[in-house]
């Protein structure tokens, strides 16, 4: 269908004729990207691409969607396919000229933003104010609030910055009826420190484990929760591009120690929580933390080749990744010593790098880097055993994540780039995120591959008991193949979605929940 | 006919209408209208709790779940207004689990502090607490109240220190939220397998805890709950730091919080602390002698180098008051941190609150700390010839890591003086109403503040009309609270 006049002309007096366009070339970039099912050009162009440029003009843009019959999008950093059209006649809403950091609370440590402001942006603001801002996995160029509201949010700074779900506070929702909800404080006009009340949490349907990705409105402005950061206000690059690094603060420290097996790992990981010594811990599969200390595919290729990448595949298989950070000298060299001791205590060893080697380690895991060099190999990756459980898993995740994925590798089916791409970190002190990141391309064979093994992956997490799902998650088709595993939570998906936020279906419910269920494979 | 209905159900002991059992449920500490239920029925499974609602759902009659096993009740969110029945869930008292490495308690409704504090301290952990509660409360009702606790190094989340559940919606739905709706869905299977119910999101994008938590038993019935502990220390010095003024003070309560110093802090002020720590009969006299405002931080040290750990603490805490002009002291007025720290631990068996003038009314709500000097001007412009502003108890308790504060008034009154009674309640609403107008957010909207609060925001009060219909379409969960 063809977008009418009349609509047309409605989204232009709402946003102004220069911020509507359904020029074809401009609408291409809204249906271009990796992670679909069916290779980079999505199925569906959006009719028109409209930039309001506050919640008013959002909300006149929802309400054109109600009068005729069209269906929106939000879209702000845009991350994957999720970010673009699932159904026909949409209308995308790209957010990106709503890009302030509104407020910054440095007493109160909270930030006040809208959906382009980007992590990166955030954080800079931030660290001058001796704050941080949690950056998720998809890196700097992210969208805070989207990661908080509306997508997954995590990222391996969670032992000491928990994760975005948890980071949100007030919020500021366009809802898919056009009305306009805020959340929390910012409802009686008392200040964004808090989403939760009066009374019932209703954060608890803004979001779960999983976002709606824009299937459940738009939302324009957040509260988000700032951490301590104790670093430099201004952080100092070293090297060069694309090996660009990071000068480690005074009272902070970076180091990689490693063990002989997933127990003696699990054990120090206990005990480095026990004893609240570290700023982060991260596991990364050694390939990966190659990619990062090489420039380039060939580089990475002559060398393990050779055998002289850094990070061996099987001596420092079971390696975290750690910042020690203390707020005064006294506290930075107790948790240093402490750390360097439960490293010894449960047969560890420490890797020993170059200076400029942990710089790159150090700025990859302050900034939240690593996503281009997980594209690097095949330009496209995926991702599995996405959970959130006890630490004691740790193993267990792995060994089952190694095993399935192995299945799966081969001619026409994934590419080998060896059989684990555990990715773990500890969040809190409280759980460990974990998941098996695999890279594929935009092959058929592969493709199908991918689903295959992400379905049976799904099966497997739950015959194993290995916790709940976050990646790849409750996305559109995924949700009512795992819901009825967890307590039929696709069907209370289905339920906010269509009888609490958004009874006509006006925003694009392809990433949410449809309206009837969709069972690809069931997973009990 | 009800009554034999219900006793099918639960067995015949188990459902009373004598007058004698119901009135002890028709009426609270609250300036909230009685109301007698109809019947009170205790139950002991989950199986009988939805079977319950189920019935109640058939017959349209209200269930107020209540589940601290006695008083004083404090809010007026159990009484029932429009009748019904009272669901007691204080004899689901089990602790069903308690895990030393993940720091992390499976507990039923009725499970008091004291109760989890003994099991805790078997394990090496401690319960995260609410100052000094009452010893009969139930742990999951305080946590799903969402009462600060102690401890805002540890409190992430508005959530915390709860983790997952397993509800019963209005619907009659059992459902499991977070990691705990994860295979296998039995319980003692889970823990087998090394899960430990320590995520609390989801599952899939909803994170249906948050609704139930602060509806007042509006959206669902618990049965049970993971909760997260604290490590017990083996080393701790608590510490007191004065001033006349609250804001330098708050200045270190930022700090603290910034440095996740310490493990319990808080701030109160004179009246408060006596309240806290003095006998009856002897609080104003100890008050008067006080320093009007005192912080109390808890350091504590323990698994490796404790010592060490202990020694650099008190260092940095030193350096931090001495920067503000502030000085440590490890007692007040002779009462010394260690006996505040023992009192905290092991709360009295006399509500505290109780103690000044047999009854109290407290007003309380959240705010930034930054925000509560200007709260308490205009509390004490609210109070001036009504009531004496220095028999005002004021407790401010940094949240979520300092990013919020619960900021607290109390204000004890003779329940058997009618006419100081019936000015009490006047003061109490005027206060409400005008702290609301200073931005003071009453989060948990007890009584008459849920008109302060879901008048002043129509969208969200009609969405959140629209989550109940969804998990309580007959409107059976203890109708008359909140916006329902």
């Amino acid at each position: 269908m063809a977008l009418s006049r009349d609509a047309y002309k409605a989204l232009q007096a709402v946003v102004g004729s220069k911020y509507v366009s359904e020029d074809p070339g401009t609408l291409a970039g809204y249906h271009y990207s990796w992670g679909g099912p069916n290779g980079r050009w999505q199925p569906f162009v959006p009719l028109a691409v409209v930039l309001p440029e506050d919640t008013s003009q959002v909300q006149g843009v929802v309400r054109v969607c109600n009068r005729y019959k069209l269906r929106f999008k939000a879209h702000s950093t845009g991350f994957c396919s999720l970010a673009f059209p699932g159904v026909e006649d949409t209308i995308m809403v790209d957010l990106r000229r709503m890009n302030r950091i509104v407020e910054i609370d440095e007493k109160n440590m909270f930030a006040v933003i809208e959906p382009y402001a980007i992590a990166a942006q955030i954080q800079a603001e931030a660290m001058k104010r001796g704050l941080d801002c949690h950056i998720v996995s998809a890196g700097p160029t992210h969208s805070p609030l989207a990661s908080a509201t509306s997508v997954w949010g995590i990222g391996s700074k969670g032992l000491s910055q928990s994760w975005n779900e948890r980071n949100l506070f007030g919020v500021e929702w366009v809802l898919p009826t056009g009305e306009v909800a805020r959340l929390g404080s910012p409802g009686v006009g008392a200040g964004w420190f808090s989403g939760d009340g009066p009374g019932p949490g209703l954060r608890g349907i803004v979001r779960g484990t999983n976002g709606a990705y824009g299937g459940n409105g738009i939302f324009t402005r957040i509260g988000l929760k700032l951490y301590p950061w104790v670093g430099d206000e201004r952080m100092e690059c070293t090297g060069s591009q694309p090996q660009i690094g990071l000068k480690i603060p005074e009272r902070m420290h970076f180091s990689l120690p490693y063990w002989k097996n997933w127990e003696d790992m699990t054990a120090a990981a206990y005990k480095i929580v026990d004893n609240n010594v570290a700023f982060s811990v991260l596991r990364v599969p050694p390939d990966c933390m190659n990619w990062m200390l090489t420039s380039t595919n060939d580089e990475y290729q002559e060398a393990f080749h050779k055998g002289s990448v850094p990070i061996d595949r099987e001596e420092h298989l079971h390696a975290w990744q750690a910042i020690i950070a203390g707020h005064s000298e006294r506290e930075f060299e107790y948790r240093k010593k402490v750390f360097e001791q439960i490293v010894k205590d449960t047969g560890g060893k420490f890797l020993q790098l170059t200076v400029e080697q942990n710089e790159i380690l150090f700025a990859a895991n302050v900034r939240i880097s690593y996503i281009p060099r997980v594209f690097r190999p095949t330009g496209d990756f995926s991702t599995s055993f996405g959970m959130e459980e006890s630490i004691n898993l740790m193993g267990k995740l792995h060994r089952t994540g190694e095993n399935l994925l192995g299945k799966y590798i081969g001619p026409g089916k994934l590419p080998d780039h060896g059989r684990e791409g555990f990715w773990a970190w500890l969040n809190e002190g409280r759980s460990l995120h974990s998941e098996n990141a695999f890279a594929v391309t935009e092959e058929p064979g592969v493709q199908a591959a991918n689903m295959a093994y992400v379905m049976e992956s799904c099966r497997v997490t739950n015959s194993e008991a290995l916790g709940v799902q976050i990646l790849p998650g409750y996305m559109g088709i995924f949700a009512d193949s795992l819901g009825p595993a967890n307590f039929n939570a696709n069907e209370w998906m289905r339920k906010v979605k269509y009888e609490v936020v958004d009874p006509d279906n006006v925003a694009d419910h392809f990433t949410y929940i449809f309206p009837e269920p969709v069972v690809l494979m069931p997973t009990e | 006919m009800a009554k034999e209905n219900l006793a099918m159900i639960v067995g015949k002991d188990q459902v009373s209408d004598a007058e004698q059992i119901l009135s002890a449920y028709g009426s609270d500490e609250s300036f909230v209208s009685p109301g007698l239920p109809a019947y009170v029925v205790k139950v002991k499974t989950a199986q009988q709790v939805q079977q319950i609602i189920n019935y109640a759902k058939e017959k349209r009659m209200p269930v107020i779940p209540v589940s601290s096993p006695g008083g004083p009740r404090l809010r007026g969110d159990t009484i029932a207004s429009q009748g019904g029945m009272i669901l007691d869930l204080s004899g689901m008292d089990r602790i069903l689990n308690v895990d030393r490495m993940d720091k992390i308690a499976v507990i039923e409704p009725g499970v008091t502090f004291d109760q989890l504090e003994q099991a805790l301290r078997q394990k090496g952990l401690r319960a995260f607490k609410p100052l000094l509660p009452r010893r009969t409360k139930s742990v999951l009702a305080s946590y799903l109240e969402r009462e600060p606790v102690v401890v805002p190094r540890d409190h992430w989340d508005a959530i915390d220190p709860l983790v997952t559940m397993e509800v019963i919606f209005g619907t009659g739905d059992l459902f499991r939220t977070g990691s705990a709706s994860s295979p296998p869905a039995d319980l003692q299977k889970q823990l087998d397998a090394g899960l430990r119910q320590c995520f609390a999101a989801g599952p899939g994008s909803t994170s249906l805890s948050r609704v139930v938590q602060g509806s007042q038993g509006t959206m669902g019935v618990v049965t049970w709950g993971s909760v997260i502990c604290g490590i017990l220390p083996e080393i701790d010095n608590t510490w007191f730091l004065t001033a006349a003024t609250p804001e330098p003070l708050i200045d270190l309560s930022y700090q603290l919080s910034r440095r996740r110093l310490g493990e319990e802090h808080f701030l109160v002020n004179a009246f408060q602390f006596a309240t806290m720590m003095a006998d009856k009969g002897e609080i104003a006299a100890l008050a008067e002698k006080l320093p009007a405002w005192i912080l109390t931080v808890k350091l504590t040290a323990g698994g490796m180098l404790p010592e060490e750990q202990m020694a650099y603490q008190e260092k940095d805490l030193r350096e931090l008051a001495q920067a503000r002009g502030v000085e440590l002291k490890s007692a007040v007025m002779g009462i010394s941190g260690k006996a505040l720290a023992e009192l905290l631990d092991n709360p009295p068996e006399e509500f505290y609150k109780m103690k000044h003038r047999g009854a109290f009314q407290d007003i309380f709500f959240t705010t930034t700390l930054d925000k509560t000097p200007g709260h308490v001007a205009v509390m004490e412009e609210v109070v001036r010839h009504h009531y004496p502003s220095n028999e005002i108890g004021i407790y401010l308790q940094p949240m979520v890591q300092g990013s919020s504060c619960h900021c607290e008034f109390n204000l004890a009154y003779d329940p058997t003086d009618r006419a100081k009674t019936s000015n009490l309640k006047a003061l109490y609403l005027d206060a409400g109403a005008k702290l609301a107008g200073n931005e003071a957010f009453f989060s948990r909207p007890y009584g008459p503040w849920a008109d302060l609060v879901y008048g002043k925001n129509g969208e969200a009060t009609a969405l959140l009309k629209r989550v109940k219909k969804m998990l309580d379409p007959e409107g059976i969960l203890n109708p008359g609270r909140l916006c329902f």
